[in-house]
Order: structure tokens, then sequence, then C-alpha cells
């Protein structure tokens, strides 16, 4: 996947995590998580409520509440993330949040935001970006004719969706998404579930999510935490399929389970 | 509201039934009666505002809320067989309130000073607390003693005291346009205020173009310099954390604080200090005004538009930082972080979304500011002069608010030549401010729409 018009088209980025620890306060929300993030590859991140999912991720791209305190290594492609500036760090690292979030602007303003924000790219060069990035989140074909309405007039599946484009418009090297499709429909969360699919091999993607079965679905890998501890780690098929530890077992086989019995 | 409710069926009445149409009508009507009556003392009572006598009134006013309630009374027993304690409460300040009413002159002739406006403002207090309550009982009559009824009737507490105010606001301005609006003449708005000793006799001409232009430039100027100011501080105390940004913040509430007084003497004291040497140099020329004249020498003024202008942002700056700081605040935080997650820096956002955003406070905050600073050009009558040497950023400051001011108090030149459009100064004035009130609430929704797609977050 290449988008039209930059320079450099980088590759997926790879993570390292070593020895992770975070703390806001007294209160340890993860407690030593080592784990590799694959370049290219979808890793599903599933765990109970509470579980430091969401800190993990936001400690990824140092979006971490200001009180937290890091100890621990990060690497994004052999960078210690600790060491660059956070603004850069961002521009390889894109993120989506739980509820979507569009600027009070135009679509278009809003894919082309990071882009004109990073600036680097010219002007020319907008055309193919909204739309290769319109596309890429399966967005395009029913947004191309109102390119200039106000995002918020979309509705929330779709604004989920521009929320991904506009990350993926500055060519990123790694995409994270906070529980995406939180606030969907189930039509809305297949056509997001849809475009992650669609990310992959050109980004790596990191999502974080409570649906176990689109964890399945969307997943290269999945890691599975509980009380700050990474339980198990693995690709997606052989986790749900023969799980080496007890607790992952029942924490997915249970959820599948009430979802048969459902 | 304390009137119980009627029951529906009424049996019982020791009254025989060929006569029970009739009573019904007249009793269905009294509360109707009431409510037309009480309105009468209302009226009466907010048109005290601007009257400067109810001598007059007062006792009619008084007997009819006593009919009104006597006839509310009946009404409740008729229905109820029983006593309306409301009512019966309110008949009882009546009277106190009548008594009062015919004890009131005794007090204000004793007490001489503006003793009619003052007897007249008793009055009308007196009578509101009265008939207000009395009012909301009449009405849950009338809307049919139910207890929706009783719910609706607190209406006329809510409504008309600011009925009262806009009635009196309404009284103020419709005398000011019949005082001022006749003497509004092409002449008036265009011809320029001078006064020359020719011989020996005094040759003037009237008009109140540069007290208008003044004005506007005073408002112009203001604008300007409180803007960049105001919102560069909205910024820092929103946007920075720390012990500077408090300090910053909390001198700014101060800044609020201070007596326009206190302004007007700085302003005063910066011209004197300015001016000790007599100099004509290019600052004391742009603090304290300078005078061209037909021969080409310079006569320093009393004070420029530009040393106006730089006190009254002082009001304006304020506003406009706590209307910065307050639309930068409602941001919701996640689209905040959505920008961060993009890789913007804070500069970035801060032009592209958060200032966007708090456009519609920031237009608000400005406009608002500067019509109050507009009305409280007053303050700067001490620097200011009678405008006949023009107006300018150099010149001497002056304004609509100076000709009101010195028209009925001035030289007895100015004051001759002047005096007819005092009231006309008045009703510009208003018109000026008033507009730019109308404005700041046009933009307030045109930016709303604009920027934040008509979506609100709250």
């Amino acid at each position: 996947m290449s988008l039209n018009g930059r320079a450099i088209v980088p590759g997926p980025g790879a993570f390292a995590i070593k020895g992770l620890r975070v703390a806001y306060g007294a209160t340890e929300v993860i407690k030593g998580i080592d784990m590799t993030i694959a370049p290219g590859a979808v890793l599903a991140v599933v765990g109970p409520s509470g579980c430091g999912k969401t800190t993990l991720l936001r400690t990824l791209n140092r979006m971490t509440a200001g009180s937290a305190r890091i100890s621990g290594q990060i690497t994004l492609d052999g960078d210690d993330i600790h060491k660059m500036d956070p603004v850069l760090l961002r521009r390889r690292v894109g993120m989506v949040f739980q509820k979507p979030n569009p600027f009070p602007m135009s679509i278009r303003e809003n894919v082309l935001y990071g882009v004109k924000a990073q600036g680097g790219s010219k002007k020319s060069a907008y055309v193919d970006i909204v739309e290769s990035s319109l596309a890429t989140a399966a967005l395009w074909h029913e947004v191309k004719d109102r390119l200039d309405d106000s995002a918020l007039a979309l509705s929330l599946g779709q604004q989920q969706r521009l929320c991904i484009a506009r990350a993926l418009a500055v060519s990123p090297e790694v995409i994270l998404m906070d529980e995406p499709a939180a606030s969907l429909d189930p039509t809305s969360t297949a056509e997001l579930e849809d475009s992650i699919i669609g990310m992959k091999g050109a980004y790596t993607v990191v999502v974080v999510t409570h649906d176990i079965e689109e964890a399945r679905h969307v997943s290269d890998h999945t890691a599975h935490l509980s009380a700050g501890n990474v339980v198990e780690f693995g690709e997606t098929e052989v986790l749900f399929g023969a799980a080496k530890s007890a607790e992952t077992r029942a924490y997915l086989g249970g959820r599948a389970l009430a979802a048969a019995n459902r | 509201m304390c009137a119980s409710v009627s029951s529906t069926t009424r049996s019982t009445h020791g009254l025989r039934d060929a006569q029970r149409p009739l009573l019904d009508y007249v009793s269905a009507a009294l509360p109707v009666g009431a409510l037309a009556g009480i309105s009468v003392v209302l009226f009466v009572a907010c048109l005290s505002f601007s009257l400067n006598s109810l001598d007059g009134y007062r006792l009619p006013a008084v007997a009819l809320l006593a009919a009104s309630l006597a006839a509310i009374t009946v009404h409740a027993r008729y229905e109820d067989r029983a006593w309306d304690r409301g009512a019966i409460v309110l008949l009882a300040s009546t009277a106190l309130a009548g008594a009062m009413l015919s004890w009131l002159p005794e007090y204000a002739y004793g007490h001489s000073v503006n003793g009619l406006v003052h007897r007249s403002l008793f009055t009308a207090i007196i009578l509101l607390a009265v008939a207000l309550p009395s009012m909301c009982i009449a009405l849950f009559y009338v809307l049919g003693a139910t207890p929706t009824a009783r719910d609706r009737s607190w209406y006329p507490l809510l409504v008309l005291p600011v009925a009262a105010a806009f009635g009196a606001y309404g009284l103020i301005l419709a005398r000011l346009i019949e005082k001022g609006a006749p003497d509004l003449s092409w002449h008036a708005v265009t011809g320029v205020y001078s006064s020359q000793l020719v011989g020996s006799a005094i040759v003037s001409e009237s008009g109140m173009r540069n007290y208008i232009l003044g004005t506007l430039l005073l408002i112009a100027m203001t604008a300007l310099i409180a803007l960049p100011i105001g919102i560069g501080v909205g910024i820092f105390v929103s946007e920075y954390e720390g012990w500077l940004a408090r300090i910053v913040g909390f001198s700014t509430a101060m800044l609020r604080a201070i007596s326009v007084f206190i302004l007007a003497v700085s302003a005063v004291s910066l011209v004197k200090w300015v001016g000790e040497d007599d100099s004509t140099g290019p600052f004391s020329n742009l603090i304290r005004g300078v005078y061209t004249d037909a021969a080409g020498f310079d006569h320093p003024t009393k004070g420029s538009f530009l040393t106006a202008a730089m006190f009254l942002s002082l009001l304006v700056i304020p506003v406009i930082a706590r209307a910065t700081e307050e639309g930068l605040r409602s941001l919701p935080r996640d689209i905040r972080e959505g920008s961060t997650a993009l890789g913007a820096t804070d500069g970035h956002a801060l032009l592209r979304v958060l200032l966007p955003w708090a456009a519609p406070n920031i237009m608000t905050g400005l406009l608002l500011g500067t019509a109050e600073a507009a009305g409280s050009v007053t303050v700067l009558l001490f620097i200011s002069g009678n405008g006949q040497y023009g107006v300018g950023p150099q010149h001497e400051s002056t304004s609509l608010a100076y000709l009101i001011f010195d028209a009925g108090r001035g030289t007895n030149t100015f004051k001759e030549v002047m005096g007819q459009y005092q009231f006309s100064a008045a009703l510009l004035l208003l018109c000026i401010t008033f507009s730019l009130t109308i404005g700041s609430l046009v933009l307030r929704q045109k930016f709303a729409s604009r920027y934040r797609a008509g979506i609100s977050y709250e």
C-alpha cells in the first residue's frame, strides 16, 4: 500500500517492549510487560476492564496522562521512543480513539489535518492523499461527492472510519486503535473490521478490544492481558485453538461460549 | 401558592338549583376580573420607575388591589366553602401595604431630599411585593385550580420582574427618542463644533460629527489594542500551567475589579507626567495629543485618542481574556487529543483547532467588552476636549460622552451652542452600544455554525 505523493513511503514499524512498568501514583497499572509487535501484522490486545490495555496502547505513542511513571524500554524500529521528540513519534505512530473525534471541519480538512500539520507534502498531492486514505478506510464511495460537508454530519460509524483515514493520511508506520468499535452498531463494526483487515501488510496495527470475536476476525496475533501482566501472547489461531494458560482458555472460551449461547 | 384545590363536585351549597348557573358564571368571572385589576396595579407600579410621582395613583391602586383580592377570596369561598389561606395572607399584607403607603408621605416629606422620587420608588416596591403573589393566585384560579395550574401560576413571579425592567428601559428609550430624534438633522451629524473670537464677537458653529467619529475611533482603536493582548492572555492562562499563568490569570481578574475612576486618574497622571516639560516631541505628541495651528505651530492638548484607547482597552482586555479562556476550556478533550495523536504541534493545534473553536466566545467578549468601554468613556472626560481640533490617533480625544456631559455643565459658549444636542447625543451613543450588542449575538451564531459546525458538545 503506498500513498501517492508522499516522498517517503515508510514501511510498517516494529515495536519491541522490554520490562515495561507504568504506574499512576501508588497504583501500578502495568507490571512488567515484554512483547515484540511484528511489523505489518494486526495485534489484538484483549482482557477484562482495568487490565491495562488502554494504558499499554497510550504508552506506545506517549499519550499517557501526565502523572504516569513509566519504566522499562520501548523501541520502534530500534529507536528508544522515550528519547524521541514526542511529536515526531506520533507522526510515525497514529491513533484512533474509542469515541469518534473528528474535528469540526469539512471531511477533506479532517483528512488533511495531519498532513498540513506535519508539512512536507505538496498541495498538488492533497487530492490523491484524500482519495487514497479514504479508500483504505473504506469510506471513499460514501463521501466522495460531499468532501466539503462538515464531518460532524456523518454517522458515528462513518466518523470513526474518517478518523482512521485521517490517521492513514500521514503514512504512519503503526496505527493504534483503542476499542474503535465501542460506539458503533454491528453494520458499522463490520465495515470497520474490513478496513482494518485492508491495512495488513502496509501498517502495523495494534487494536485494543473487548470483543473476542472481533479480535479473532481481524488479528494475526493476540495478547491476553490480565491485571497488568501478559497472560499469553501468540498467534491468534493458536491462542483461540489451544491456549497454554487456563486463564486465557477460560477468558477466550468463556466469552465464545457466552456468544454461542446467545 | 397555598390555595386549596377545588373539588369538581359542588353539591351542597345550600342554594337552590335554579340559582346555581348564574352564580357559577359570576364566580368564574371573579378571578378573571381580579387578574385584570392586579395587572393594572402592576402596570402602575412599573410605571413609577419613569414617573416622578405616584401620588395620584397610590390610593386607587391599593383600593383596586384590595378589591381584586376580595374577589379571589369570595371565589375561593364559593368553590370550596373553605378559606383560601394564601388570599387571607395577601389581604392582610394589602392592609399593611395600605397603612404603610398612607404613612409614607410623612416619612418622605420628613426626608425632603428627592422626596418625590423616593416616595414613588417605595410605593412601587410595596405594590410589586403585594401584587405579584396576588397575580399568581389569581392566575391559579383562572387556569382552573388544578395541580398543573399551580405550577404554571408561578410564571408572573418569574416573568414580571424582567418585564418591569424592560418596560422601564423602553420608557427611557421612548423619552430619549422623543427628545433627541427631532434634533437629528443632516447638519447635526455632519457639522463640526467650533468657537472663535472674531473681533469682539464670538462666532460659533454647531454639529456632532467629531463626537460621533471620535466615539467610533475610540471603539475601533480600543478593540485593536485589546484583541491581541486579550487573546494572548487568555491562551496563556488556559493552556500553560504553573505559577506564572496563575499570577497572570489572577491579575487579569483583579484588573476587572479596578474602579474605572482609578483608570481615569492614571490617564490624567500619565498625561501630566509626559507633559511636564511642555514639549511637543513625538512621544509627548502621541500621549498628550497635538494640535497644529494655522501658522504651523504645534500645541499640546489634554490627551490623545491613543491614550484614551489604551486606558479603555484595560477594561476590555480582561473580558476578552476570560472569554478566550472559557472558549478554549470548552473544547472537548478528545478533539484536542485527536490533534496531538496526528503529530500536530501545539502551535498548529492552537491556530487550526483551538482558536477557531473559541472564536464565537472571543467575538462575544470583544463586542460586549467594547460596548461596555464605549459606555464607560465617561471616565476619560478628564483628558477629553471639545473636539474642535479634529479626529485621529494623535488628536485630542473626544466622544459623545463628553458632549452629553459638557453640554449640561461646560463653558457658557459650549452649553449655548451644543446644549440642544444633549439628548440626540445620548440617543446616538445608545444606538452605537446597542448595535455592538446585537452584532455580538449575530456574530456568535455565525461563528458557532462555521467553526463548530453548529454542534455544541456541552
